[in-house]
């Protein structure tokens, strides 16, 4: 029989009798793994200053890649968000943006969006909130059995 | 005790389900496997069996269920013929490559076109590599023992495969034979509760089936399979051979017919092996050194087990009851061939296209055909394959 392993033990050099069967996936919570968020075609910008905190955003958000902690909303979570854009439709106060891209504003690719990622940039912060990934990586250690 | 009653092929596959008592069917209506999923849903308003019968509006529908249905860890199956099983072809694969031991009454019949409502093979045949276990019965007793059979070997650890166990359409699925029925308690005992490692409804553990793989992990996966569909000949053996102790009925990955010293055979599937036994008994009673190879598991393929049955022989006919269109035969005869490569290359092998759509096999056809195998084995030359029964 095939010896069942915790996902973050089966990576890229696993042997066949190493993986899950079927690739199931143990334990929740493992996205925390992954990169995700690498072929979004849009990339949201938050504009800190206009932004009133009011917190409709985090909870419209598919991939949970708004961190919140002490009742803020902090910068996205690039590695997970697939650039849906529902967080710059809720906001009522104008504070989030869509661009062109994949990377943040600031970022490696800003050149594809030209000018309007330069203006962004300006006026925000895209240092990825990692403190925020703490708990679902906790999580998905103690859900994987 | 068991009992001899006259059931349909149909209905045998049927009473097994109903002593079985999985917890969830999902089946949709297809001639000639329509019976099945009808005495289901009698056995249901009779308050005989506890399943969840849900009445799909498609075969697409009714494989996607059982899937959802044996992911969430309950034993699931169904039942279905012809363009109801090529409807289901994309999630064959799925319930195979998830590992989801899922049951199948497959009842064969062709496939359009013409629309035609008879057997033949060429529903099943083209699932033959989709990493579903086959089993081929050739009579209402074998559809029965088969399907008490099934659960076992598709839920077992090393195995975890979805399988089918198919019969002819009418022939088998529609005769009624006097045939053994085993007692409610001996099935459920027999076949025994469905305990999965890892389900969804789970509520300790959190579990994902059915992930996107991409290329790094894909082919890691699928040599998994091919491990599981290899483990699947020592568990059938196993359970074959429990199902031979405790019921005395006899069954391997293939049935001999009266192989000792024969030097002409035909290798053939399901129902039309009656009708060989019989031609068999008349030419070894008339001196014809005549015998006969039934597989009975088709996938696993029992390659060494068929070179081994063939050994002595010095013609054989491998007899397809469907073309699989390569120019060159059907699929038993490929892998036969296949099977023989290297082991018993001094047989000369014909392969016969025959009873396609229902086309009616009797006695003298099988008479006809080794006439031709003793004429081939005196060196007269014969074509790779043709069709047999078939109006010049």
């Amino acid at each position: 029989m095939i010896e069942r392993n915790l996902m973050e033990h089966m990576t890229e050099t696993s042997g066949w009798r190493d993986l899950s069967p079927a690739a199931q996936v143990f334990g929740e919570g493992n996205s925390i793994f992954f990169n995700t968020g690498d072929w979004r075609s849009e990339t949201p910008s938050w504009n800190r200053e206009r932004c009133k905190q009011c917190l409709l955003c985090f909870p419209v958000c598919p991939d949970s890649s708004i961190p919140v902690s002490g009742g803020k909303r902090h910068d996205f979570d690039f590695e997970h968000c697939k650039g849906c854009g529902v967080c710059a439709k809720t906001c009522p106060f104008g504070a989030i943006s869509m661009f062109l891209g994949t990377a943040p504003a600031g970022a490696s690719d800003a050149a594809i969006a030209g000018g309007a990622r330069a203006a962004a940039a300006a006026n925000t912060n895209h240092a990825a909130d990692k403190t925020s990934a703490a708990p679902a990586a906790a999580r998905a250690k103690g859900g994987a059995k | 005790m068991s009992r001899r009653d006259r059931l349909s092929g149909n209905e045998a596959a049927a009473t097994a389900i109903r002593q079985i008592d999985p917890d969830v069917i999902a089946a949709f209506p297809i001639t000639p496997s329509t019976e099945i999923p009808q005495y289901i849903s009698s056995f249901k308003a009779e308050g005989l069996i506890g399943t969840e019968f849900v009445t799909v509006e498609s075969e697409h529908s009714a494989m996607s269920a059982c899937i959802g249905a044996s992911a969430a860890g309950a034993r699931a199956m169904t039942a279905t013929s012809s363009a109801g099983m090529a409807l289901m072809y994309e999630l064959l694969y799925v319930a195979a490559s998830d590992r989801l031991p899922i049951v199948m009454a497959a009842v064969n019949r062709a496939l359009s076109g013409p629309i035609n409502i008879n057997a033949d093979h060429s529903d099943s045949m083209g699932a033959r590599d989709s990493g579903w276990i086959q089993i081929y019965s050739e009579n209402a007793q074998e559809a029965y023992d088969n399907m008490l059979m099934a659960n076992r070997i598709a839920e077992h650890p090393d195995v975890m495969l979805p399988i089918m166990i198919c019969q002819d359409g009418f022939i088998t699925s529609h005769a009624v034979e006097n045939i053994t029925i085993e007692d409610d308690s001996f099935v459920k005992d027999f076949v025994g509760e469905y305990n999965p490692e890892k389900y969804l409804l789970n509520p300790d553990e959190s579990l994902g089936v059915g992930p996107y793989s991409i290329s790094i992990f894909y082919m890691e996966i699928k040599r998994q399979q091919f491990e599981a569909m290899n483990n699947a000949r020592a568990v059938i053996a196993k359970v074959s051979a429990d199902f031979t102790a405790r019921t005395g009925r006899e069954y391997g990955m293939l049935e001999q017919y009266r192989m000792d010293g024969a030097e002409l055979g035909v290798l053939l599937m399901s129902s039309s092996a009656g009708t060989g036994k019989e031609a068999v008994d008349m030419l070894r009673e008339k001196g014809v050194k005549a015998g006969l190879v039934k597989i009975r598991v088709f996938r696993p393929f029992p390659a060494g087990e068929i070179a081994e049955a063939l050994r002595g022989l010095k013609a054989l006919g491998i007899m397809d009851k469907s073309d699989g269109f390569s120019g060159c035969g059907g699929p038993l005869g490929a892998e036969v061939r296949a099977a023989l490569y290297g082991k018993s290359d001094n047989i000369k092998t014909i392969n016969y296209v025959y009873g396609l759509g229902g086309r009616d096999v009797k006695v003298a056809d099988f008479e006809e055909i080794f006439a031709e195998l003793a004429a081939m084995r005196d060196g007269a030359e014969l074509p790779d394959c043709r069709y047999h029964g078939v109006r010049e």
